[in-house]
């Protein structure tokens, strides 16, 4: 079996992939890596869902993103063999092209938004309750959006990760300094609410096609 | 304060917590075909789009009183 972890373009020769092999093919590059013990009928390697070694190699990922362009594989994808990788290859091509093309000289920055305190006075009836929760739940509204269109104009595309929580955007890798910065600036106005910013990360988010709305 | 991160004592954790959300649930996702065999012998053919993600975010409550490692 071959574990998948990373489609490329044109790699350069001297690239360390630190271990993992590298299938050209003609624009694209696969980083993958033979597995044993994962033959049908076999228990799967220590590693199959060991964290630690799922952080090493996300941690590889960060590196090689680092020096080129790439396309995160969704972390446990394998295929069979040699053929079937040409297989994969052969049939997401040009989607793959295309959205490295789309994420060139960029790195994804994660936004997490914590719960707005929604019960900073103590209600005094379901009835005082409700509207103060129904307060809150604007005012968090309002802070979401205002931090969305915040930003906007250092992202090239922006994905919602789940809603008026966690907000993924690509962003130009000169620019994720100040991206960090205006969005720490933003938190500092906003002492209520916790703000963290996690990258410069390989572009996990944006590896298909934006949807409608995005 | 300039970076909120600063106000989280561990940055660290949130920041690795990030990476393996993200490595499990984003990514360029592969197709597959499976075949489900009993003893040697093919059962049933499976075009499938396997799709790994969080416990949490397919069932929010499945992880609820479960410790983390």
């Amino acid at each position: 079996m071959m574990r998948l972890y990373a489609v490329t373009g044109a790699l350069p020769r001297d690239l360390d992939t630190e271990g993992w092999s590298v299938h050209r093919a003609g624009s694209l590059a696969v980083l993958h890596a033979e597995v044993a013990g994962e033959e049908p009928g076999e228990e799967p390697g220590e590693d199959e869902t060991h964290e630690a070694a799922m952080v090493v190699d996300g941690q590889r990922l960060v590196r090689l993103a680092r020096q080129v362009t790439l396309l995160p594989v969704r972390y446990g994808s394998r295929v069979a063999d040699l053929p079937e990788l040409e297989a994969l290859v052969a049939d997401h091509r040009d989607a793959w092209e295309r959205r490295l093309a789309a994420v060139e000289g960029c790195a994804e920055l994660l936004v997490r938004v914590g719960e707005p305190a929604v019960r900073a006075e103590r209600p005094v009836s379901g009835h005082e309750y409700l509207r103060q929760r129904a307060r809150a739940l604007e005012q968090g509204e309002r802070r979401w959006d205002g931090l969305v269109e915040l930003v906007r104009p250092w992202a090239r595309e922006l994905r919602v990760l789940s809603a008026h929580r966690r907000l993924a955007a690509l962003v130009s890798r000169e620019q994720v300094p100040e991206a960090r910065e205006a969005v720490g600036a933003w938190a500092g106005e906003h002492p209520e609410i916790d703000v963290t910013v996690t990258g410069p990360w390989p572009p996990f988010s944006f590896c298909e096609e934006p949807r409608d709305g995005e | 304060m300039t970076m909120t991160v600063e106000r989280v004592p561990c940055a660290e954790n949130v920041a690795l917590v990030d990476l393996v959300d993200r490595l499990i649930d984003g990514g360029v996702v592969v197709t597959g075909d499976v075949v489900l065999s009993l003893a040697g012998v093919d059962l049933v053919y499976l075009g499938l789009r396997l799709v790994l993600a969080p416990a949490q975010e397919v069932a929010p409550g499945l992880s609820s009183g479960r410790s983390s490692r």
